[in-house]
């Protein structure tokens, strides 16, 4: 992930790009953005919106740092513990992405400024809080011009919100497929008839995309329409009153409850509290995944023990709640995240390079698989040792709970196919992970036949 | 009132604007000059839009004024307001003026 050099990510825009040297994250302005950068930091916009947490903070440092002849400042901007994309997010935190980007679209705009683009991936998270990370983004704005990044924006962010709120939440994975936003006229296609009543989906995705492919190959001026800064502003407030209406409410969530629903009584969650935090706590984590984190309760375990921790569970319910609890509490250090760990987010992008598989970014100090085995092995048919390899080259310190067939969870998923795991027992999971682990502490847990291991990845 | 004039002002305009002056605006662009690319849609789509849109946001505007105003008469903080009213002085004269 932090290999010298350019990212491979950061060619589209010529106003300057990304590199690592000796493991630290500068960005390169170009001479030709030199205006446009000296307005935004002179203006009192930049100070602006870091104040209001809108944009991730950098400082200048010397140019000897640049990487080609044409720059005209490198600054080193604050690294972003983990770098989350659109598919990964849940519905509130592409709606507060949303939020923000047009609430920085107008602030820019106070001080004579607009976005020159929109996408979701110039936005990531610190903890709760959705911050743009592309100090390039801005322009100068010449009145009469339209807002460059109307289309995308729309096609980043207002198409896959009003797909999740109007048809299917599933519909956001579409972000995973087409890496400059869905296409309006797919989005139009897939929304209910019924969106065509409503005014601002009307006009901003069915009109849009109609228009859009009415233009497509048409030879027209468009730089002579012009627009006035109302309209501009119109334009903001209705696209922001657009994406602020649209809601999403989880329906028959499959795990969403699960916390109100497991097989632990009071007590017997409170010891499995209470162990994790002891087995998290030699270990001193200062990067935690949890798998299948379900609504965080865990992963807050490992956040109050001092680890930035990302929360990964596969249902966005489980997700939205935890991120709905996380931003009411203001928390940093916790990040719930839509992952499914049977098919995990892989490299994408042109040359596979542009967005980050979920292994290439890892490894982490440590990682929490919580009620997580049976899934995997017996819904998933994966073999244990595949899933103990699987681990090994993600994190040196595994906290995994085993559990057995016996436990009535695994009857349910065994209840209506045939048992083809006659390896799935403990005996048999410890000889599948000590190929990789050392099994450095094993407890049960009380009241339960599960069982919690503290693992060590072995040297190889 | 964001329902009222959502519905009762926005949606009629909204129509007769798309259904019936899209095309003569489509039709008088045919002929001009430059190459496009698909994002030129979008930029022309804004232009026809922003009247639409506009209509809105001054009606928005208007409420919010006047909202705020009895509320200055009844001697209450509008801190909590929304944004519409920090940007209300910016307002031009020309909002009837969009298009260009």
């Amino acid at each position: 992930m932090s290999s010298d050099g350019v990212l491979s990510s950061s060619f589209r825009d010529p106003s300057g790009f990304l590199f690592y040297k000796d493991g630290t994250l500068y960005r390169q302005i170009n001479k030709r953005y030199a205006a446009d950068y000296d307005h935004l930091m002179g203006s009192g916009l930049y100070q602006t919106l870091v104040d209001a947490g809108l944009i991730v903070p950098h400082e200048e440092v010397s140019l000897d740092l640049a990487e080609t002849e044409n720059a005209y400042k490198v600054i080193k901007p604050r690294q972003i513990d983990f770098i989350s994309y659109p598919y990964e997010w849940c519905f509130s935190q592409l709606k507060d992405a949303a939020l923000t980007t047009l609430a920085i679209q107008k602030k820019a705009f106070q001080f004579g400024m607009t976005l020159k683009d929109s996408t979701a991936y110039n936005i990531q998270f610190i903890g709760a809080r959705p911050v743009l990370i592309d100090t390039l983004s801005f322009e100068k704005y010449t009145p009469g011009q339209p807002w460059d990044a109307y289309q995308q924006f729309c096609r980043h962010f207002l198409a896959p919100l009003a797909m999740a709120s109007y048809t299917d939440i599933r519909l956001t994975q579409l972000s995973r497929i087409n890496i400059d936003g869905v296409p309006l006229d797919l989005a139009s296609k897939l929304l209910p008839f019924k969106t065509h009543f409503k005014p601002s989906i009307l006009l901003h995705i069915h009109k849009h995309a109609k228009v859009q492919i009415n233009y497509s190959d048409r030879q027209v001026d468009a730089k002579a329409r012009k627009i006035s800064s109302f309209g501009f502003r119109a334009i903001i407030d209705s696209l922001e009153s657009a994406a602020g209406k649209l809601k999403w409410q989880p329906v028959g969530t499959e795990w969403g409850d699960y916390y109100d629903a497991t097989n632990y009584s009071e007590d017997a969650m409170g010891e499995k509290e209470k162990l994790v935090a002891d087995f998290l706590a030699p270990i001193k984590p200062t990067t935690t995944w949890d798998l299948g984190a379900n609504t965080g309760l865990f992963s807050r375990i490992a956040s109050r023990a001092g680890s930035k921790t990302v929360a990964f569970d596969i249902d966005p319910a489980a997700v939205e709640k935890n991120y709905l609890q996380a931003k009411a509490n203001n928390q940093t250090d916790i990040l719930p995240l839509v992952l499914d760990l049977t098919n995990p987010s892989s490299a994408i992008g042109f040359d596979h390079a542009e967005r980050m598989s979920i292994a290439q970014r890892g490894p982490v100090d440590a990682i929490l698989v919580l009620a997580l085995i049976h899934h995997l092995a017996i819904s998933n048919n994966l073999p244990l040792e595949k899933i103990a390899r699987s681990f090994a080259s993600l994190t040196k310190n595994l906290i995994i709970e085993f559990v057995p067939k016996e436990d009535s969870q695994v009857k349910r998923l065994l209840a209506t196919r045939e048992d083809i795991f006659p390896d799935y027992n403990k005996e048999g999971f410890e000889i599948a992970f000590s190929k990789h682990f050392e099994i450095i502490r094993s407890e049960n847990i009380k009241e339960t036949n599960r069982t919690l291991y503290r693992m060590q990845k072995r040297d190889s | 009132m964001k329902d009222f004039h959502n519905t009762v002002v926005l949606i009629p305009i909204l129509f007769i604007f798309i259904f019936v002056f899209t095309p003569a605006v489509e039709a008088s662009q045919r002929n001009s000059l430059a190459y496009l690319d698909p994002g030129t849609g979008a930029l022309i789509f804004q232009a026809l839009i922003a009247g639409i849109v506009g209509v809105s946001f001054a009606v928005k505007l208007f409420w919010s004024n006047i909202k705020r105003f009895f509320l200055k008469l009844s001697g209450k903080e509008v801190a909590s307001q929304q944004q519409p009213q920090q940007t209300t002085s910016e307002v031009p004269a020309q909002k009837g003026n969009d298009e260009q």
